[in-house]
């Protein structure tokens, strides 16, 4: 599977995470994948973006290492819907991170005090995590940059990228994103919980879904487990179908399964939500598919 | 004495198809004697531990040994579903640590720009102990012992004893030869320093039925990776030669390695483990094993 190549007809979408939460490197996820938050898209003129850092970040880089990753050429735009482990824990075990002369922009909106660079320093602090500090230091890997989104639109290349922040229950916000590139709309929707359970409360989300080739969009619980979850900050896949139907999205890709959640369930599911799509042709995210927008 | 490894890998949780056969989840290991119960590090290992607790009716009071607050071994924890229980206490014990104490740094793990739940907030009564360097005390029905190993920060092995049964615990660790890791000790000469981490890990293992021993490395790998602070099956082996243990697992496999090499060199370990008479193992996710006087047998 060759991802590290911009593509100049279409956009590719690789899903190297799909698991929320923890990494579950067990027997009943085996098939969907087991590795956190990580997708791959390959965009025009060369533009890669990495939506989130999760255990997938981890291994996807160590794909672009076989390329202009592994000679320090790659230019990398990491997204990051929030800092929750399960969304950043695959940055410090990135070989790409120690390969000098890559370049790495990562977005996203402050979570810690001090902003989006303290937080992520926190998690390669020496106590935790012992790694040469390629954030702070200048010749041990690639050269870092932060980027705290305060305009919700702005240009990676020739993407342009509105990021919105989604509501999340009693929680911090989320960022959620959309990305255009030739006439071609992706949206990133995760760790997201709508007011009352009702997507259309939230004017981001469906702003941000608008007409979307493919949506990404959580769908950690069931629509009957959701009821004692309240304020656990996810959404239902009931709830990721019905935004994709009011927004009008071609696809949508259910994503941030449950950890708990097994291969079986997933399969049923999906025929269950594939059924309540008006419009969208409805998939369940699995590690390594690959999809040419 | 039983136990069983809910996580064997090294450095970070391995969800890819090349280590499904040995097991991805980060470390823990489950010690049991006649209903006593201690669980060592908390890795991601530790989540299904928890669900299989609960659902054999959970002790009330669990202990948790950690060797050293890196990632790999504190990550299951916000995720160890006992910790959840109003009724469950959760003793959690490391080597005295002059800074960086572990509550400070699972608090941090915890913190809300990282995880909903901060550890404060966690229903079940979690409290931080801390074991003195090379003092033996009973710890849940066990004598504990703990000495500081070859690693970067403070991090430290565990010797665990009953009934005349003795299982030993050392991992993370560098080989004391080369490079010292550890935060250095005050007064005290780096070479000093190393002889003594490297003699801790023989008091750790001294007579012990049962090591389970950081082979991360192979000599090869090791020989370019000198500071990351692990070891070789080779230097597992002159371990337990000098201490004269019985059976050594090999553990906190290299994230990296396939099960088909992992097997490979398990195989080879075996066999200079014979010519020794160490018995070799690899530790493999979901496995139990049963320590009795009459030796080590594995359960189904």
């Amino acid at each position: 599977m060759e991802t590290g190549k911009g593509r100049s007809d279409g956009v590719r979408v690789t899903f190297w995470g799909v698991r929320g939460s923890i990494p579950t490197p067990d027997e009943p996820q085996a098939r969907y994948g087991g590795n956190t938050p990580c997708v791959l898209l390959s965009c025009s003129e060369g533009t890669l973006i990495s939506l989130d850092g999760g255990m997938g970040f981890r291994w996807m880089t160590a794909d672009l290492m076989a390329g202009k990753a592994g000679r320090g050429e790659e230019r990398l735009h990491l997204m990051l819907a929030h800092c929750h482990w399960d969304h950043i824990q695959g940055i410090p075990f990135s070989p790409m991170m120690y390969v000098a002369g890559n370049r790495v922009t990562i977005h996203g909106r402050q979570s810690f005090e001090g902003g989006l660079k303290e937080t992520l320093l926190h998690q390669v602090n020496p106590s935790y995590c012992p790694v040469p500090n390629f954030f702070l230091l200048r010749d041990v890997g690639a050269t870092v940059e932060f980027h705290e989104i305060t305009d919700p639109v702005f240009h990676v290349g020739p993407v342009r990228v509105t990021s919105l922040e989604l509501p999340r229950g009693n929680r911090l916000a989320c960022s959620g994103y959309r990305f255009e590139d030739q006439d071609l709309t992706v949206a990133y929707l995760t760790d997201v919980e709508y007011p009352l359970g009702d997507p259309g409360t939230s004017s981001a989300a469906l702003e941000l879904a608008r007409g979307a080739d493919l949506l990404i969009h959580d769908a950690q619980f069931l629509p009957e487990e959701v009821q004692e979850r309240v304020n656990w900050g996810h959404s239902t896949w009931r709830q990721a179908v019905e935004l994709g139907n009011m927004a009008g999205c071609r696809r949508v890709a259910l994503f941030h399964h449950d950890p708990g959640r097994t291969d079986d369930q997933l399969d049923a599911l999906e025929v269950e939500a594939a059924r309540l799509a008006r419009g969208p042709e409805v998939f369940v995210a699995r590690e390594g598919l690959a999809l040419d927008l | 004495m039983e136990l069983t490894f809910w996580g064997v890998r090294g450095s970070f949780p391995v969800a890819r198809p090349h280590a499904r056969r040995f097991g991805g989840n980060t470390p823990c290991v489950q010690v049991t004697a006649e209903g006593n119960h201690v669980v060592i590090d908390a890795g991601t290992g530790i989540r299904r531990l928890g669900q299989r607790l609960l659902s054999q009716g959970c002790p009330r009071e669990l202990t948790l040994l950690i060797s050293h607050p890196h990632w790999d071994h504190i990550q299951g924890f916000p995720y160890f579903e006992p910790a959840y229980e109003p009724e469950i206490e959760i003793s959690i014990f490391s080597i005295l640590r002059d800074e960086d104490k572990l509550e400070t740094l699972f608090s941090g793990q915890q913190h809300v720009a990282f995880f909903p739940t901060p550890l404060e907030q966690l229903p079940s009564k979690v409290r931080f102990l801390e074991l003195e360097e090379g003092r033996p005390q009973d710890v849940a029905g066990f004598q504990i012992l703990t000495h500081r190993l070859n690693h970067p920060g403070v991090s430290s092995g565990y010797r665990l004893e009953r009934d005349g049964l003795v299982l030993a615990y050392v991992c993370d660790v560098a080989p004391s030869r080369d490079v010292l890791l550890a935060d250095p000790r005050p007064g005290v000469s780096e070479e000093a320093f190393l002889q003594e981490l490297f003699e801790n890990q023989v008091r750790l293992a001294e007579g012990a039925d049962l090591v389970i021993y950081d082979t991360f490395f192979t000599p090869a790998e090791y020989a370019e990776r000198r500071h990351w602070g692990h070891s070789t099956l080779e230097d597992g082996l002159e371990i337990c030669r000098l201490a004269g243990a019985d059976h050594l697992f090999m553990f906190h496999h290299n994230p990296e390695r396939r099960d088909e090499e992992l097997a490979i060199l398990y195989e080879e370990a075996r066999r200079m483990g014979e010519s020794q008479g160490l018995n070799v193992h690899v530790a493999c996710e979901g496995q139990t094993w049963k320590l009795e006087r009459g030796g080590l047998t594995a359960c189904e």
